[in-house]
Protein backbone atom coordinates (compact mmCIF):
# COMPACT_ATOMS: atom_id res chain seq x y z
CA UNK A 1 0.00 0.00 0.00
CA UNK A 2 1.24 3.60 -0.93
CA UNK A 3 2.59 5.19 1.67
CA UNK A 4 0.61 8.36 1.28
CA UNK A 5 -2.60 5.92 1.52
CA UNK A 6 -1.11 4.62 4.65
CA UNK A 7 -0.78 7.98 5.90
CA UNK A 8 -4.59 8.94 4.75
CA UNK A 9 -6.33 6.07 6.56
CA UNK A 10 -4.57 6.76 9.91
CA UNK A 11 -5.64 9.77 9.75
CA UNK A 12 -9.38 9.56 8.90
CA UNK A 13 -8.81 6.28 11.85
CA UNK A 14 -8.05 9.19 14.03
CA UNK A 15 -10.56 11.40 13.19
CA UNK A 16 -13.23 8.81 13.39
CA UNK A 17 -11.72 7.54 16.63
CA UNK A 18 -11.96 11.29 17.73
CA UNK A 19 -15.31 11.05 16.56
CA UNK A 20 -16.56 8.10 18.35
CA UNK A 21 -15.11 9.16 21.20
CA UNK A 22 -17.29 12.72 21.60
CA UNK A 23 -20.37 10.49 20.27
CA UNK A 24 -19.08 7.98 23.52
CA UNK A 25 -19.72 11.24 25.37
CA UNK A 26 -22.96 12.10 24.40
CA UNK A 27 -24.21 8.90 23.53
CA UNK A 28 -27.14 9.66 26.33
CA UNK A 29 -28.35 12.51 24.28
CA UNK A 30 -30.43 11.07 22.09
CA UNK A 31 -33.93 12.37 21.94
CA UNK A 32 -33.06 15.41 24.16
CA UNK A 33 -30.66 17.01 21.62
CA UNK A 34 -32.37 18.77 18.62
CA UNK A 35 -31.78 17.77 14.60
CA UNK A 36 -30.93 21.83 14.66
CA UNK A 37 -28.09 22.37 17.24
CA UNK A 38 -27.08 26.30 17.12
CA UNK A 39 -24.12 26.33 15.65
CA UNK A 40 -21.90 28.00 18.65
CA UNK A 41 -22.46 24.05 20.28
CA UNK A 42 -19.71 23.29 18.18
CA UNK A 43 -17.60 26.72 18.44
CA UNK A 44 -14.22 26.50 20.16
CA UNK A 45 -12.49 29.19 21.90
CA UNK A 46 -8.73 30.65 21.85
CA UNK A 47 -6.43 28.90 23.75
CA UNK A 48 -7.03 25.22 21.99
CA UNK A 49 -3.06 24.09 23.24
CA UNK A 50 -1.21 21.99 20.80
CA UNK A 51 -1.41 18.70 20.82
CA UNK A 52 1.18 16.62 23.15
CA UNK A 53 1.87 14.08 20.67
CA UNK A 54 3.19 16.73 18.42
CA UNK A 55 4.89 18.21 20.55
CA UNK A 56 6.70 14.73 21.96
CA UNK A 57 7.65 14.97 17.98
CA UNK A 58 8.85 18.59 17.71
CA UNK A 59 6.61 18.85 15.27
CA UNK A 60 4.53 21.92 16.54
CA UNK A 61 3.59 24.95 14.35
CA UNK A 62 5.04 26.83 17.47
CA UNK A 63 7.75 25.42 19.20
CA UNK A 64 7.27 27.79 22.77
CA UNK A 65 3.96 25.81 24.13
CA UNK A 66 0.58 27.24 25.83
CA UNK A 67 -0.61 26.58 29.39
CA UNK A 68 -4.00 26.45 28.44
CA UNK A 69 -6.76 24.13 29.67
CA UNK A 70 -7.88 20.75 28.23
CA UNK A 71 -10.10 20.58 25.45
CA UNK A 72 -12.09 17.35 25.35
CA UNK A 73 -11.20 15.87 22.24
CA UNK A 74 -8.92 17.96 19.51
CA UNK A 75 -8.16 15.91 16.35
CA UNK A 76 -4.63 18.11 14.35
CA UNK A 77 -3.45 17.21 11.06
CA UNK A 78 0.01 18.43 10.26
CA UNK A 79 1.27 19.24 7.06
CA UNK A 80 5.48 20.39 6.71
CA UNK A 81 7.33 21.75 4.98
CA UNK A 82 11.50 22.09 5.52
CA UNK A 83 13.29 24.34 2.78
CA UNK A 84 14.66 22.38 0.16
CA UNK A 85 12.80 19.33 1.28
CA UNK A 86 9.48 17.47 0.89
CA UNK A 87 6.03 17.94 2.41
CA UNK A 88 5.66 15.56 5.14
CA UNK A 89 1.94 15.17 6.52
CA UNK A 90 0.81 13.80 10.28
CA UNK A 91 -1.97 13.60 12.16
CA UNK A 92 -2.71 13.63 16.55
CA UNK A 93 -5.78 13.10 18.44
CA UNK A 94 -5.98 14.22 22.12
CA UNK A 95 -8.25 13.52 24.38
CA UNK A 96 -8.95 14.18 27.73
CA UNK A 97 -9.33 10.85 29.19
CA UNK A 98 -11.14 12.03 33.11
CA UNK A 99 -14.30 12.85 31.88
CA UNK A 100 -14.60 10.29 28.64
CA UNK A 101 -14.33 7.70 31.03
CA UNK A 102 -16.96 8.72 34.06
CA UNK A 103 -14.58 10.79 35.84
CA UNK A 104 -17.18 13.51 37.48
CA UNK A 105 -17.14 17.18 39.39
CA UNK A 106 -19.63 17.31 42.24
CA UNK A 107 -19.57 20.85 41.37
CA UNK A 108 -17.96 24.29 40.57
CA UNK A 109 -16.86 25.10 43.61
CA UNK A 110 -15.31 21.11 44.00
CA UNK A 111 -13.46 22.04 40.62
CA UNK A 112 -12.02 25.38 42.11
CA UNK A 113 -11.40 23.54 45.38
CA UNK A 114 -9.92 20.72 44.45
CA UNK A 115 -6.42 20.82 43.00
CA UNK A 116 -5.89 17.42 41.82
CA UNK A 117 -9.52 16.39 40.15
CA UNK A 118 -8.97 19.75 38.27
CA UNK A 119 -5.56 18.76 37.10
CA UNK A 120 -7.67 15.48 36.12
CA UNK A 121 -10.55 17.03 34.18
CA UNK A 122 -7.52 18.61 32.21
CA UNK A 123 -5.10 15.99 31.46
CA UNK A 124 -5.00 15.13 27.76
CA UNK A 125 -3.67 12.19 26.25
CA UNK A 126 -2.53 12.41 22.72
CA UNK A 127 -1.51 10.01 20.21
CA UNK A 128 0.26 11.19 16.66
CA UNK A 129 1.73 9.84 13.95
CA UNK A 130 4.35 11.96 11.49
CA UNK A 131 5.01 10.33 7.85
CA UNK A 132 9.12 10.34 7.26
CA UNK A 133 10.53 12.20 4.90
CA UNK A 134 12.91 10.37 3.36
CA UNK A 135 11.48 6.68 4.01
CA UNK A 136 7.85 7.61 3.23
CA UNK A 137 6.69 4.19 4.11
CA UNK A 138 7.59 4.92 7.53
CA UNK A 139 6.20 6.98 10.49
CA UNK A 140 6.92 8.48 13.32
CA UNK A 141 4.87 7.99 16.17
CA UNK A 142 4.48 10.43 19.68
CA UNK A 143 2.45 9.39 22.83
CA UNK A 144 1.67 12.15 24.87
CA UNK A 145 0.20 13.47 28.06
CA UNK A 146 -0.38 17.23 29.28
CA UNK A 147 -1.52 18.08 33.05
CA UNK A 148 -2.83 21.40 33.25
CA UNK A 149 -2.18 23.33 37.12
CA UNK A 150 -3.85 26.70 36.19
CA UNK A 151 -5.09 28.66 33.61
CA UNK A 152 -6.05 32.18 34.58
CA UNK A 153 -9.00 31.70 31.64
CA UNK A 154 -10.40 29.25 33.03
CA UNK A 155 -13.97 30.80 33.48
CA UNK A 156 -14.66 27.66 36.23
CA UNK A 157 -11.88 29.28 38.61
CA UNK A 158 -13.60 32.94 38.95
CA UNK A 159 -16.54 33.29 41.19
CA UNK A 160 -19.28 35.10 40.43
CA UNK A 161 -19.08 34.79 36.62
CA UNK A 162 -21.51 31.87 36.23
CA UNK A 163 -24.27 34.14 37.74
CA UNK A 164 -25.06 35.86 34.28
CA UNK A 165 -26.37 32.35 33.56
CA UNK A 166 -28.07 31.61 36.34
CA UNK A 167 -29.65 34.47 35.70
CA UNK A 168 -30.60 33.96 32.02
CA UNK A 169 -31.67 30.17 33.17
CA UNK A 170 -34.06 31.84 36.04
CA UNK A 171 -35.81 33.86 33.00
CA UNK A 172 -36.79 30.96 31.11
CA UNK A 173 -37.97 29.36 33.64
CA UNK A 174 -40.33 32.10 34.85
CA UNK A 175 -41.97 32.36 31.41
CA UNK A 176 -44.95 29.81 32.24
CA UNK A 177 -45.99 28.91 35.64
CA UNK A 178 -46.09 25.29 36.88
CA UNK A 179 -50.13 24.82 37.71
CA UNK A 180 -51.40 21.86 40.06
CA UNK A 181 -52.38 19.84 37.13
CA UNK A 182 -48.81 20.01 35.04
CA UNK A 183 -47.05 18.97 37.84
CA UNK A 184 -49.61 15.98 38.57
CA UNK A 185 -49.02 14.89 35.01
CA UNK A 186 -48.17 11.48 34.33
CA UNK A 187 -43.87 11.24 33.60
CA UNK A 188 -41.03 12.36 35.10
CA UNK A 189 -41.45 15.83 34.84
CA UNK A 190 -38.31 15.89 32.71
CA UNK A 191 -38.93 17.77 29.66
CA UNK A 192 -37.56 18.10 26.65
CA UNK A 193 -34.66 20.39 25.13
CA UNK A 194 -35.62 23.87 23.98
CA UNK A 195 -33.67 26.87 23.31
CA UNK A 196 -33.43 29.38 26.36
CA UNK A 197 -33.07 32.89 24.94
CA UNK A 198 -30.30 34.61 26.33
CA UNK A 199 -28.42 31.61 27.92
CA UNK A 200 -26.12 31.59 24.80
CA UNK A 201 -25.21 35.30 25.02
CA UNK A 202 -24.88 35.06 29.30
CA UNK A 203 -22.37 31.84 28.35
CA UNK A 204 -20.19 34.39 26.34
CA UNK A 205 -20.27 36.88 28.51
CA UNK A 206 -18.88 34.81 31.69
CA UNK A 207 -16.19 33.47 28.64
CA UNK A 208 -15.16 37.43 27.81
CA UNK A 209 -15.34 38.27 31.05
CA UNK A 210 -12.65 35.49 32.08
CA UNK A 211 -10.56 36.24 29.36
CA UNK A 212 -9.87 40.11 30.73
CA UNK A 213 -8.55 38.29 34.18
CA UNK A 214 -4.63 38.76 34.33
CA UNK A 215 -2.49 35.39 35.38
CA UNK A 216 -0.95 32.97 34.85
CA UNK A 217 -1.46 29.32 32.94
CA UNK A 218 1.08 26.40 33.30
CA UNK A 219 1.49 22.98 32.19
CA UNK A 220 3.82 20.00 32.29
CA UNK A 221 3.81 17.91 29.17
CA UNK A 222 5.47 14.29 28.81
CA UNK A 223 5.87 11.91 26.19
CA UNK A 224 7.72 9.10 24.21
CA UNK A 225 8.00 8.19 20.60
CA UNK A 226 9.67 6.85 17.83
CA UNK A 227 10.28 5.60 14.52
CA UNK A 228 7.99 2.39 12.65
CA UNK A 229 10.02 0.98 10.03
CA UNK A 230 7.63 0.47 7.06
CA UNK A 231 4.40 1.24 9.95
CA UNK A 232 4.87 -2.06 11.36
CA UNK A 233 4.39 -1.85 15.22
CA UNK A 234 6.88 -4.46 16.59
CA UNK A 235 10.08 -4.43 18.97
CA UNK A 236 12.07 -5.21 15.81
CA UNK A 237 10.85 -2.10 13.88
CA UNK A 238 11.16 0.32 16.28
CA UNK A 239 14.43 3.18 16.09
CA UNK A 240 15.09 5.68 17.00
CA UNK A 241 12.94 6.20 20.18
CA UNK A 242 13.02 9.57 21.91
CA UNK A 243 11.42 11.33 24.99
CA UNK A 244 10.66 14.62 25.85
CA UNK A 245 9.22 16.62 29.08
CA UNK A 246 8.42 20.27 28.85
CA UNK A 247 6.95 22.71 31.65
CA UNK A 248 5.18 25.57 29.88
CA UNK A 249 3.22 28.03 30.62
CA UNK A 250 2.10 31.88 30.09
CA UNK A 251 0.99 35.36 31.41
CA UNK A 252 -1.86 36.86 29.90
CA UNK A 253 -3.04 40.50 30.93
CA UNK A 254 -5.90 41.82 29.52
CA UNK A 255 -7.97 40.14 26.99
CA UNK A 256 -5.39 40.02 23.85
CA UNK A 257 -1.89 39.85 25.15
CA UNK A 258 -0.15 37.10 26.43
CA UNK A 259 3.88 35.64 27.18
CA UNK A 260 4.42 32.25 26.80
CA UNK A 261 7.80 30.51 27.79
CA UNK A 262 8.99 26.97 27.76
CA UNK A 263 11.64 25.14 29.81
CA UNK A 264 11.89 21.55 27.54
CA UNK A 265 14.28 18.36 27.87
CA UNK A 266 14.15 16.19 24.96
CA UNK A 267 16.88 12.77 24.72
CA UNK A 268 16.72 10.46 22.21
CA UNK A 269 18.80 7.47 21.13
CA UNK A 270 21.39 9.47 19.23
CA UNK A 271 21.83 12.01 21.06
CA UNK A 272 21.95 12.46 25.13
CA UNK A 273 19.14 14.49 26.97
CA UNK A 274 19.69 18.24 25.69
CA UNK A 275 17.48 21.85 26.82
CA UNK A 276 15.43 23.93 24.89
CA UNK A 277 14.27 27.13 26.40
CA UNK A 278 11.74 29.29 24.60
CA UNK A 279 10.46 32.99 25.37
CA UNK A 280 7.00 33.92 22.89
CA UNK A 281 4.58 37.01 22.69
CA UNK A 282 1.21 36.59 21.64
CA UNK A 283 -1.75 39.09 20.78
CA UNK A 284 -5.06 37.03 20.63
CA UNK A 285 -7.99 38.29 19.04
CA UNK A 286 -11.66 36.63 18.47
CA UNK A 287 -11.43 34.82 14.98
CA UNK A 288 -7.21 34.96 14.81
CA UNK A 289 -4.05 35.16 16.98
CA UNK A 290 -0.39 35.58 15.81
CA UNK A 291 2.97 35.19 17.89
CA UNK A 292 6.72 35.73 17.59
CA UNK A 293 9.16 33.52 19.53
CA UNK A 294 12.25 33.11 20.07
CA UNK A 295 14.07 29.70 22.06
CA UNK A 296 17.20 28.29 22.67
CA UNK A 297 17.56 25.12 21.51
CA UNK A 298 20.88 22.88 23.82
CA UNK A 299 21.51 20.42 20.71
CA UNK A 300 22.71 22.76 18.22
CA UNK A 301 23.59 25.42 20.80
CA UNK A 302 21.28 27.94 18.12
CA UNK A 303 18.70 30.61 18.66
CA UNK A 304 15.91 29.63 16.86
CA UNK A 305 13.35 32.64 15.91
CA UNK A 306 9.51 31.69 15.45
CA UNK A 307 6.33 33.11 14.40
CA UNK A 308 3.11 31.80 14.46
CA UNK A 309 -0.10 32.65 12.98
CA UNK A 310 -3.93 31.13 13.71
CA UNK A 311 -6.94 31.64 12.27
CA UNK A 312 -10.53 30.32 12.98
CA UNK A 313 -11.67 29.18 9.39
CA UNK A 314 -14.81 27.51 10.55
CA UNK A 315 -16.56 26.61 13.62
CA UNK A 316 -14.38 24.69 15.73
CA UNK A 317 -11.72 24.85 13.72
CA UNK A 318 -8.59 26.26 13.60
CA UNK A 319 -5.66 26.45 10.69
CA UNK A 320 -2.36 27.53 12.65
CA UNK A 321 1.13 28.38 10.49
CA UNK A 322 4.51 28.59 12.10
CA UNK A 323 7.57 29.61 10.19
CA UNK A 324 10.51 28.34 12.45
CA UNK A 325 14.67 28.01 12.15
CA UNK A 326 15.44 24.22 13.02
CA UNK A 327 19.28 22.87 12.91
CA UNK A 328 19.39 19.66 10.38
CA UNK A 329 22.56 17.70 9.72
CA UNK A 330 23.42 16.76 5.52
CA UNK A 331 26.83 14.69 5.03
CA UNK A 332 27.76 15.65 8.73
CA UNK A 333 27.33 19.03 8.28
CA UNK A 334 24.79 21.02 10.64
CA UNK A 335 23.06 23.95 8.93
CA UNK A 336 19.76 25.98 9.39
CA UNK A 337 16.93 25.82 7.85
CA UNK A 338 13.62 26.98 7.42
CA UNK A 339 10.82 24.91 8.62
CA UNK A 340 6.99 25.93 7.96
CA UNK A 341 4.67 23.75 9.52
CA UNK A 342 0.77 23.65 9.10
CA UNK A 343 -1.92 22.69 10.91
CA UNK A 344 -5.58 22.30 11.39
CA UNK A 345 -7.20 21.29 14.84
CA UNK A 346 -11.03 20.61 15.28
CA UNK A 347 -12.40 20.62 18.43
CA UNK A 348 -15.91 19.09 17.68
CA UNK A 349 -17.21 19.02 21.32
CA UNK A 350 -16.40 23.30 21.27
CA UNK A 351 -15.33 23.09 25.27
CA UNK A 352 -17.59 25.82 25.87
CA UNK A 353 -16.56 27.22 29.04
CA UNK A 354 -12.52 26.86 28.79
CA UNK B 1 -55.69 8.39 30.47
CA UNK B 2 -53.09 7.26 33.27
CA UNK B 3 -53.85 8.62 36.59
CA UNK B 4 -52.30 11.73 37.83
CA UNK B 5 -49.09 10.91 40.15
CA UNK B 6 -49.99 13.88 43.09
CA UNK B 7 -47.14 13.77 45.33
CA UNK B 8 -47.49 14.93 49.05
CA UNK B 9 -45.23 16.42 51.44
CA UNK B 10 -46.14 16.73 55.10
CA UNK B 11 -45.27 19.58 56.86
CA UNK B 12 -45.88 20.48 60.84
CA UNK B 13 -48.45 23.58 61.55
CA UNK B 14 -45.90 25.60 63.43
CA UNK B 15 -44.10 28.90 62.85
CA UNK B 16 -41.30 27.67 61.68
CA UNK B 17 -41.19 28.14 57.83
CA UNK B 18 -40.82 25.51 55.12
CA UNK B 19 -37.61 25.83 53.41
CA UNK B 20 -36.76 24.29 49.79
CA UNK B 21 -33.84 23.55 48.79
CA UNK B 22 -32.52 23.22 45.42
CA UNK B 23 -29.57 21.28 44.49
CA UNK B 24 -27.34 20.18 41.50
CA UNK B 25 -25.08 17.59 41.22
CA UNK B 26 -21.98 17.92 38.68
CA UNK B 27 -20.35 20.36 36.26
CA UNK B 28 -23.99 20.97 35.58
CA UNK B 29 -26.09 24.44 35.79
CA UNK B 30 -29.42 24.23 37.59
CA UNK B 31 -31.92 27.71 38.10
CA UNK B 32 -35.61 27.58 38.29
CA UNK B 33 -38.10 29.28 39.54
CA UNK B 34 -40.45 28.37 42.44
CA UNK B 35 -44.61 28.39 42.77
CA UNK B 36 -46.55 28.14 45.93
CA UNK B 37 -49.87 27.68 44.96
CA UNK B 38 -53.24 27.98 46.30
CA UNK B 39 -55.31 24.62 47.20
CA UNK B 40 -56.78 25.07 43.55
CA UNK B 41 -53.67 24.78 42.14
CA UNK B 42 -53.41 27.48 39.74
CA UNK B 43 -53.69 30.71 42.03
CA UNK B 44 -50.20 31.78 42.71
CA UNK B 45 -49.65 32.62 46.20
CA UNK B 46 -46.09 33.17 46.05
CA UNK B 47 -42.80 32.99 43.75
CA UNK B 48 -39.33 33.36 43.77
CA UNK B 49 -36.26 32.34 41.70
CA UNK B 50 -33.64 29.89 43.15
CA UNK B 51 -30.50 29.05 41.70
CA UNK B 52 -28.00 26.07 42.77
CA UNK B 53 -25.49 28.04 41.99
CA UNK B 54 -21.38 26.94 42.01
CA UNK B 55 -21.98 25.31 45.72
CA UNK B 56 -24.41 23.02 43.93
CA UNK B 57 -27.24 24.07 46.40
CA UNK B 58 -29.54 26.84 47.73
CA UNK B 59 -32.34 27.28 49.54
CA UNK B 60 -35.38 29.50 50.53
CA UNK B 61 -37.60 30.04 52.81
CA UNK B 62 -40.90 30.13 52.37
CA UNK B 63 -42.97 33.57 53.56
CA UNK B 64 -46.47 31.88 54.19
CA UNK B 65 -47.07 30.33 57.60
CA UNK B 66 -46.93 26.41 57.37
CA UNK B 67 -50.61 26.17 58.51
CA UNK B 68 -51.85 28.02 55.58
CA UNK B 69 -49.96 25.63 53.18
CA UNK B 70 -52.09 22.76 54.16
CA UNK B 71 -53.75 21.63 50.87
CA UNK B 72 -51.61 24.39 49.38
CA UNK B 73 -48.90 22.98 46.23
CA UNK B 74 -45.28 23.77 46.15
CA UNK B 75 -44.29 24.00 41.97
CA UNK B 76 -41.13 24.55 40.20
CA UNK B 77 -39.82 24.79 36.68
CA UNK B 78 -35.61 24.16 36.95
CA UNK B 79 -34.09 24.51 33.95
CA UNK B 80 -30.63 22.66 33.65
CA UNK B 81 -27.81 22.44 30.62
CA UNK B 82 -24.17 21.71 31.48
CA UNK B 83 -21.23 23.68 31.98
CA UNK B 84 -18.90 21.59 30.10
CA UNK B 85 -18.74 19.96 27.07
CA UNK B 86 -17.17 16.89 29.62
CA UNK B 87 -19.21 16.33 31.69
CA UNK B 88 -23.57 16.26 30.68
CA UNK B 89 -24.88 14.17 32.86
CA UNK B 90 -25.97 15.19 36.59
CA UNK B 91 -28.39 15.41 39.44
CA UNK B 92 -30.99 17.95 40.37
CA UNK B 93 -33.02 17.32 43.90
CA UNK B 94 -35.46 19.44 45.14
CA UNK B 95 -35.29 18.57 49.12
CA UNK B 96 -38.04 20.41 51.23
CA UNK B 97 -37.56 20.75 54.80
CA UNK B 98 -38.61 22.56 58.13
CA UNK B 99 -36.57 22.79 61.31
CA UNK B 100 -33.54 21.92 59.37
CA UNK B 101 -35.28 17.99 58.55
CA UNK B 102 -36.38 16.76 55.36
CA UNK B 103 -40.30 16.70 55.36
CA UNK B 104 -41.96 13.21 55.03
CA UNK B 105 -42.64 13.23 50.69
CA UNK B 106 -44.32 10.49 49.23
CA UNK B 107 -41.85 9.92 46.21
CA UNK B 108 -38.31 11.74 46.11
CA UNK B 109 -37.86 14.85 44.07
CA UNK B 110 -34.71 13.48 42.48
CA UNK B 111 -33.70 13.45 38.53
CA UNK B 112 -30.91 12.13 37.51
CA UNK B 113 -30.28 13.85 34.43
CA UNK B 114 -28.08 12.82 30.93
CA UNK B 115 -27.42 13.86 27.84
CA UNK B 116 -27.81 18.07 29.13
CA UNK B 117 -27.13 20.10 26.43
CA UNK B 118 -24.35 22.60 26.58
CA UNK B 119 -25.26 25.77 28.53
CA UNK B 120 -23.27 27.68 25.42
CA UNK B 121 -25.04 26.22 22.91
CA UNK B 122 -28.40 28.24 24.61
CA UNK B 123 -30.52 25.49 25.28
CA UNK B 124 -31.81 23.89 28.22
CA UNK B 125 -34.11 20.78 29.85
CA UNK B 126 -36.84 21.51 31.99
CA UNK B 127 -37.79 19.94 35.03
CA UNK B 128 -41.14 20.92 35.85
CA UNK B 129 -42.58 19.36 39.14
CA UNK B 130 -44.49 20.02 42.17
CA UNK B 131 -46.10 18.76 45.91
CA UNK B 132 -49.21 19.39 47.53
CA UNK B 133 -48.56 20.15 51.11
CA UNK B 134 -50.58 18.84 53.93
CA UNK B 135 -50.02 19.33 57.39
CA UNK B 136 -49.85 16.95 60.40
Amino acid sequence: MPSAYRLSLIAIALVVVAGIAHGQAKSVTSSSTSASEPISKFATDFDVPESPGFATLGVTPSKVLRGSVAKPVVTSLLGQVTSGGKLKGGAAVDIAPYFLYGGKVNNVEAYRANAIRRALANTQLSFATVQDPKDTASLSFGVGVRVVFTDAHDVLMHPGLLKRVDAALTSCSVVRPVTADEATAPGSGVGKEHVCAGLADSVQSAKDAALLFSGWSIAAGLGMGGFLHSSVVSSDSLGNRRARAWLSGGYSWGRHQEILMIAQLQDSTTVDWSARVGLGARAKFTDAAFGLELSYDGRSREFQPGAAGEWRVAPGVWLVGGLTTEAATTSGVTVPKLRLRTSFRWNPAGSSLQ
Amino acid sequence: MPDKEIVFCMIAPTSEPVVATLRATGLIRAAATFWVLDEDGATIVETWPLAAGDTGSADHSIARAPTLLNHGWLTWDIEVCSLHAGQDTGAVEVIISQHGVSCPITKAQRWDVTGLPQCSAGSTIPIRRGVQFHTL
